[in-house]
């Protein structure tokens, strides 16, 4: 028999309410946690997990915009939990940077492994603008209160100007299992919205096989929506036609 | 499916059709998907509410179905033999299934049971038969993710459904002396059976796409159509048959340029048939592959 699966819940118990403080490094304006100290605390609780930088199609790890700028993306697995983040490669103005270097993609998908971490539990406090990990049995602030939301909803929908995967939705940070009711909603909304984005075909081809996963999460937990998904996005394709 | 009944079967085996249990599991695509032109399984799900079978056409299916519960409820107790055991593996983000009917530990066997024609035994035993083969590798694949063992050897356990004993007397020679035959099939090699595999899983994730955002879907192939090949008949006035049906216009030209009667004689080219749209596609009345080419003739 296979062991019992892990949870969300479980997970973001136990990362979220370990302490990072003295692992906080201040540059600039900017706090930095280290990727190595993260991925070894995840390593000592999960050493199952993985991790998977988007690698695009010329070779480069990240996604370029038509104004040159980039992000770069990053996935984490532990057993059937995944977690996606993305970050732009930026200055320490944080202003996004256009052609980047070898060395700044580098850093910057370091960093973008450690904000995905966050998205377990792991220093999350600190991209929420505490100084110490919330008590367990403090009061959860409401999700509106997170200070990177509206970050990450404005990647997103960065995102699908180069036709490339919908993020996981993080409007609600509490953890929606991945593949529950309300991952279905809000991903269909998410990928519908970005699917209307798509000029040509082609563009929608390409955005469909990409979200190949979520897509599949969804046909195999909830059929239905996903007939219902495919009808509306025909409907999306039959306005393409006439353009 | 709906199903007609235009030879007044009986009700009791009209009961038994409908009780299928086949299932493929939590899976996106079973093996038997997998190994189907992806025209025909797109089509049969869009129209799998207005298809039309006969329940006459189902009863060698139900056939099939009684020789593997008779054998998995037989088998049950032995710890030597695991039957119908449904095994998954993800492949390009797609749960796959497949539904083994033995595997036999000691001597670790995947066997496959077929009831099936006479025919089509001694095809696969003198030609081989591709669809068998790529079924029982798929299995042995889906054993090996399931289970990190490999399989040592895959037999189709072959029961001739029109076996006669006459037949076998009378033609010797490749007729199966018994009613069941036990067919070794070619086991692949690990890196054989991904690539394939991951193939099928590409043709059927691109089929989807193509068919959902462009409306279209790829044509299927003449192997898959089971194309007959081509003939060149060599007919006489006053003669129903052909006198002599061959491969090449070439050939025919040759034998009626010897041929005494070759004044009355001329030759007609027949197109393949296409066997499966024909006559064992469920699919074929939406299909517009099939209409295009009935229309022109085909």
């Amino acid at each position: 028999m296979a062991n019992k699966e892990i949870t969300y819940k479980e997970v973001w118990d136990k990362l979220s309410k370990i302490d990072c403080s003295d692992k906080v490094e201040k540059k600039m304006n900017l706090s930095y946690l280290s990727w190595a100290w993260g991925w070894g605390t995840i390593m000592e609780h999960y050493p199952q997990a993985s991790y998977l930088f988007y690698q695009g199609e010329s070779d480069v790890p990240y996604v370029q915009f038509p104004d040159g700028t980039a992000e770069v993306r990053c996935r984490i697995a532990i057993d059937n939990l995944s977690r996606e983040m993305t970050l732009s490669v930026m200055d320490n103005r944080n202003n996004a940077i256009q052609n980047p270097s070898s060395r700044q993609v580098n850093d910057t998908k370091m960093r973008c492994l450690v904000k995905c971490l966050a998205m377990y539990g792991l220093g999350h406090y600190i991209y929420a603008g505490e100084d110490v990990p919330r008590d367990a049995d403090k009061e959860e602030k409401p999700v509106s209160e997170l200070k990177n939301v509206e970050e990450v909803k404005k990647e997103s929908k960065n995102m699908a100007k180069v036709s490339k995967p919908v993020e996981t939705p993080v409007e609600n940070p509490t953890p929606n299992e991945y593949g529950s009711e309300e991952w279905a909603r809000l991903f269909c909304e998410s990928f519908l919205k970005l699917a209307k984005l798509q000029k040509t075909k082609e563009e929608m081809t390409s955005y469909y096989k990409s979200n190949t996963k979520d897509l599949t999460t969804l046909r195999e937990k909830f059929p239905k929506i996903k007939e219902m998904l495919d009808g509306e996005l025909k409907s999306i394709v039959n306005s393409l036609k006439e353009v | 499916m709906k199903y007609t009944n235009k030879h007044n079967v009986p009700q009791e085996i009209i009961n038994a059709i409908n009780n299928d249990s086949y299932t493929k599991g939590e899976a996106i695509i079973s093996v038997t998907g997998l190994l189907q032109p992806p025209r025909i399984r797109l089509l049969a799900k869009e129209h799998s509410d207005s298809l039309t079978v006969d329940v006459s056409d189902e009863i060698w299916k139900l056939l099939g179905q009684s020789v593997h519960n008779i054998l998995e409820r037989a088998n049950e107790n032995n710890k030597d033999t695991i039957t119908e055991q449904r095994m998954f593996s993800v492949v390009k983000d797609w749960t796959i299934s497949g539904q083994t009917d033995s595997i036999d530990i000691k001597d670790n066997i995947l066997k496959d049971y077929k009831v099936t024609s006479v025919w089509s035994i001694v095809s696969a035993q003198t030609e081989g038969k591709a669809e068998w083969e790529q079924q029982l590798n798929l299995y042995a694949y889906l054993y090996r993710k399931n289970t990190g063992k490999n399989i040592d050897g895959l037999n189709i356990i072959a029961i001739a459904r029109d076996w006669n004993k006459n037949q076998y007397m009378r033609n010797g020679g490749n007729y199966p002396p018994s009613p069941i035959s036990v067919i070794e099939v070619r086991l692949w090699t690990d890196e054989e059976q991904e690539e394939f595999v991951n193939q099928r899983v590409s043709i059927h994730q691109d089929a989807e796409i193509g068919y959902l955002i462009n409306n279209d879907l790829p044509l299927c192939t003449d192997a898959e159509r089971w194309r007959r090949k081509d003939t060149y008949r060599v007919e006489k006035k006053g003669r129903k048959s052909a006198v002599r049906v061959l491969d090449t216009q070439d050939e025919a030209d040759e034998f009626m340029e010897g041929h005494k009667d070759k004044k009355q004689m001329n030759i007609v080219f027949a197109k393949g048939e296409c066997i499966r749209c024909a006559n064992y596609c469920d699919v074929a009345q939406f299909c517009n592959q099939n209409k295009e080419e009935s229309k022109n003739g085909e």
